[in-house]
């Protein structure tokens, strides 16, 4: 039975990815900046919540058209009233597109996963759900737990593309 | 007595199109159209239609789908371009199916063929034809194909419908143009069915085929969103240009049907042809009937919409080829009503 499910589960994808028009995580790279804002707490009402916030550049590759992106995540944060450095690697799935009837899309519903280090030993693992609108500009909410400082982060996050759409070819009015 | 085919707008309703000629050549083998005119989605039947390469319009009618024609993106990404749509995939199309010896085959025969455009700079109706000596007109342009890169841009243009696909810089690469910057896409936009041409370039006896229903039955619901609406505007538009370029020449024919019964019962009462021609013939800068026959416009169209989405820019195959059969079995009845001295006429 589980192959039969298997065997329907590749063809529904492989008729996804050869009759469906991608218009969301198309083949390509995509950098994008990446304003984040919350608070990371570890429920004990002993010690107080604390303010974190960042400015990040993102660089993802598609790595399943339509799908999957793979990417890095870096930057500054402030966080416990210091400023310092973030890294780690993301993936992105997509799992709507919002589509604009027969023309296409504005965007897609996507969730992100990332394990992310901080320079003062932060280790984050998490992820969150995204809206990207018009491929120009992606809102979500992210939660990550810092299994080293044993605390928990939740944070509003705001991307703005920064590369280009590369411009299609047009043979026909050269 | 020469035989015109028009043929309107419609995306992947072309198929209807590719049914009617379809029938028509299976009942009538040694029926042939001297003039061929296409708009939009009719202007690529149009050179297929006119070199009689009938198997390969089915197959292209019947096989083709959205991403064949055009490439969707996230709207975000086109915002910077000239189209909501990349039609690149249908140029490749063009490239492919209409050869340098189709072009070759247009230029040297005996059929003549006119492309519908509308220049977006200027806003008239251009008219590309392999026809060395058009007929001139007051109402548009003529231009004659340059080389064989000119005819598919010609017809690429035709295609485009503005805003969803590209406009087409058809005269680019002319040598001496004066505009080459001159932006052109689908003739409908003007100009739905190209009836005016066949009847300037002297078809007496004219098939319309016109792709948008007689009937436009209303659609149940609201419409709460900016696409359907979009999408309805579009059809409703269709609709009535559709319906004006027919009533201008049937209202024509009309003239001229009766200025021939006048001339009949003239003669009827013993005035001479030379006395009846002389009140007829007046020298007038633009008398429209000079000359002129009344016509045989015949009209085929779908009683019900055929679908196709949005201007007809869905194409899926198994509605195209229900389409197709829609076409030739609408052509069946349509032949079977007429009268046998009618259709014979034609043949001769």
């Amino acid at each position: 039975m589980n192959k039969y499910l298997s065997l329907a589960l590749c063809l529904l994808l492989s008729f996804s990815l050869t009759h469906a028009q991608i218009t969301e995580f198309k083949k390509g790279w995509t950098t994008e900046l990446r304003l984040q804002s919350g608070l990371a707490t570890n429920f004990e009402a002993s010690s107080p919540d604390v303010f974190t916030g960042g400015l990040l550049l993102t660089e993802h590759v598609t790595a399943v058209p339509g799908k999957l992106k793979a990417g890095v995540v870096a930057g500054g944060i402030y966080y416990n009233k210091k400023l310092q450095g973030l890294f780690g690697p993301e993936v992105l799935f997509k799992i709507k597109d919002l589509n604009a009837a027969e023309m296409g899309s504005i965007g897609n519903l996507h969730l992100s996963a990332n394990w992310l280090f901080g320079t003062e030993h932060e280790q984050l693992v998490g992820g969150g759900i995204h809206v990207s609108v018009l491929n120009k500009v992606t809102i979500g909410l992210t939660a990550h737990r810092d299994y080293n400082l044993n605390s928990w982060w939740f944070q509003c996050v705001v991307s703005v593309r920064l590369s280009k759409v590369k411009k299609i070819d047009e043979p026909f009015n050269k | 007595m020469p035989k015109a085919l028009v043929i309107s707008g419609g995306g992947s309703k072309g198929a209807f199109a590719v049914g009617v000629i379809k029938q028509l050549h299976q009942q009538f083998s040694t029926f042939h159209f001297d003039i061929v005119v296409g708009t939009s989605t009719g202007s690529l039947i149009t050179p297929l239609a006119a070199t009689e390469e009938f198997d390969l319009l089915e197959q292209l009618y019947t096989t083709q789908t959205t991403q064949n024609i055009v490439l969707k993106d996230n709207l975000g990404n086109r915002l910077s371009q000239h189209s909501i749509f990349d039609a690149n995939p249908l140029w490749n199309l063009i490239t492919h199916y209409f050869t340098d010896d189709i072009y070759n085959k247009l230029m040297t025969g005996d059929k003549q063929i006119y492309i519908n455009t509308t220049c977006l700079q200027t806003g008239d109706i251009t008219v590309y034809t392999n026809n060395k000596n058009p007929a001139p007109s007051d109402t548009y342009i003529v231009r004659t194909f340059q080389s064989a890169d000119h005819f598919r841009r010609a017809i690429m243009a035709s295609a485009c419908q503005p805003v969803f696909m590209p406009p087409i810089q058809i005269n680019k690469q002319v040598p001496g143009e004066a505009h080459p910057e001159y932006q052109y896409v689908d003739g409908g936009v003007r100009e739905y069915a190209g009836v005016e041409m066949a009847i300037d370039n002297g078809a007496t006896v004219i098939f319309t085929i016109l792709l948008s229903a007689e009937t436009f039955p209303p659609t149940p619901g609201e419409f709460q969103t900016l696409f359907p609406i979009l999408g309805q505007t579009l059809d409703i538009f269709t609709m009535d240009v559709g319906k004006n370029d027919i009533i201008i020449p049937q209202l024509y024919n009309k003239g001229l049907l009766y200025i021939n019964a006048v001339k009949n019962k003239m003669k009827s009462a013993g005035i001479d042809q030379a006395t009846i021609d002389s009140y007829f013939n007046i020298t007038l800068p633009d008398n429209p009937f000079k000359n002129k026959v009344p016509l045989k416009l015949y009209i085929i169209r779908p009683k019900e919409p055929l679908n196709g989405g949005p201007g007809g820019l869905v194409f899926d195959p198994s509605t195209m080829k229900q389409m197709l059969v829609t076409g030739q079995s609408l052509t069946g009845e349509f032949l079977a009503s007429l009268p046998p001295s009618e259709t014979s006429e034609w043949l001769v």
